[in-house]
C-alpha cells in the first residue's frame, strides 16, 4: 500500500514539475554519440535519418513547433561532409532564416566547404 | 526519466544567484570541449554532445556540437584549460557568440554495489564580451537506474539491464537536465525575463538522480 501511495506521489509531482519540451529531438543525442564512436557508413545514415525526422516532426511536437536551435545547421554540415553540397548548403541556409544569431557560425562553416 | 529532488526549498531566488545572467541577456551559446579531469576516457565526449540540447530546452541557441568541433579544432583550441581565463573576445568577434560555456569533469567513477555512476562536474558560463562569469554550479551526482531496489543481491540479478541504462551518454544527460534546471530561461522561452523570484538551487550540491 505504501509503495502504491509513493508510486501515485512520484508520478504526482512529475506532472507538476517536469516541463513540457520547447522541442522534438528524436533520438538526437544517441545518433550523434553513436555516429561519433563509430563513424560508419550506417552510423552516418541514421544520423541523417534523425535530422530528417526532427525537421519533418517539430512543427507538430513540443510547445514551440519549430526546428531546433542548431538542427538545419548540424544537418547541412553533416550533408556538406557527405559530399551532398548544394542541399548542404540550403540547411544551412534554412538555420539563418530561422535563427538569425547563426549568421556568423554559418559563414564561418561555409567558408570551410568553399 | 525522474529526479529525486533533494532540498526541495531553495533559499535564495535566480536574480541573486545570477545577475550577470540577466543584466547580459545571452541568446547564442558556444559550448568548449570539456576539461576532462576524471579518469574516465569517454566522460569528454559524453559531455561534449549532450550540452547543447538542455540549453536550447533553456530558451538559448546553442551552436551545434559538431559545428564548434571543427571551430575548435581549426584553431588548436581543444584544450578549454588553457582558455578558461583568456579574454572571450574573439569567440563574438568570429562567431557571434554571446557567451561560453565551460564544464570541468573532476571525476566519473562507477559505484558496482548500487550500480550507478558518481560524477563530479563543474559548469561555467562566461560572458564573451564581458568576460563575467554569468552562471556557474558544482555537483556530485550519483546516477542510477530506477530499477534499483535497494538490495545489493536483488539488484546483481538485473544488473545486465542496468548496465545498459547508465550508459555515457545518459549519465551525461541526466547530469546537464539535473544542473540547469535552476538556469534563468534564455529568449525563445515563455519565461524569458520573468522567472527571476523562482528559486535558484544550490551552487555546490550533491543529490542522486534516478533514470
Amino acid at each position: 500500500m505504501k509503495k502504491h501511495f509513493l508510486a501515485l506521489l512520484t508520478i504526482c509531482l512529475l506532472a507538476s514539475c517536469a516541463p513540457q519540451q520547447m522541442y522534438y529531438w528524436g533520438d538526437y543525442n544517441k545518433a550523434v554519440y553513436d555516429h561519433q564512436k563509430e563513424q560508419t557508413e550506417s552510423s552516418k545514415k541514421v544520423l541523417l535519418k534523425t535530422f530528417e525526422e526532427i525537421i519533418s516532426k517539430s512543427k507538430k511536437k513540443a510547445t514551440r513547433k519549430r526546428v531546433p536551435p542548431g538542427i538545419y545547421a548540424d544537418y547541412g554540415f553533416h550533408l556538406l561532409q557527405d559530399g551532398q553540397l548544394e542541399k548542404g548548403m540550403r540547411m544551412l541556409e534554412k538555420e539563418k532564416e530561422l535563427y538569425p544569431e547563426s549568421e556568423q557560425m554559418v559563414n564561418y562553416l561555409m567558408s570551410q566547404f568553399k | 526519466m525522474a529526479f529525486l529532488i533533494i532540498g526541495c526549498s531553495p533559499k535564495i531566488d535566480r536574480l541573486t544567484a545570477y545577475p550577470n545572467l540577466y543584466n547580459e541577456k545571452p541568446l547564442s551559446i558556444i559550448v568548449m570541449p570539456p576539461i576532462n579531469l576524471s579518469t574516465k576516457v569517454g566522460a569528454k565526449t559524453s559531455f561534449y554532445n549532450t550540452l547543447t540540447m538542455p540549453l536550447a530546452e533553456s530558451g538559448y541557441y546553442a551552436f551545434p556540437a559538431s559545428i564548434s568541433m571543427l571551430f575548435w579544432k581549426e584553431q588548436s583550441a581543444y584544450d578549454a584549460e588553457l582558455l578558461i581565463d583568456k579574454p572571450m573576445g574573439v569567440l563574438n568577434e568570429m562567431l557571434g557568440a554571446d557567451a561560453v560555456l565551460f564544464t570541468t569533469i573532476h571525476s566519473w567513477r562507477k559505484v558496482a554495489l548500487t550500480s550507478s555512476v558518481e560524477v563530479e562536474i563543474e559548469y561555467l558560463l562566461k560572458g564573451a564580451l564581458s568576460d563575467d562569469v554569468l552562471y556557474q554550479r558544482k555537483g556530485l551526482l550519483t546516477v542510477q537506474s530506477s530499477s534499483n531496489s535497494g538490495s545489493a543481491l536483488a539488484d546483481l540479478a538485473t544488473n545486465v539491464i542496468k548496465t545498459a541504462l547508465t550508459k555515457e551518454v545518459d549519465v551525461a544527460q541526466k547530469c546537464n537536465e539535473y544542473t540547469f534546471q535552476d538556469m534563468p530561461r534564455g529568449k525563445y522561452s515563455p519565461l524569458f525575463g520573468k522567472d527571476g523570484t523562482s528559486g535558484a538551487g544550490k551552487k555546490e550540491f550533491s543529490v542522486t538522480v534516478t533514470q
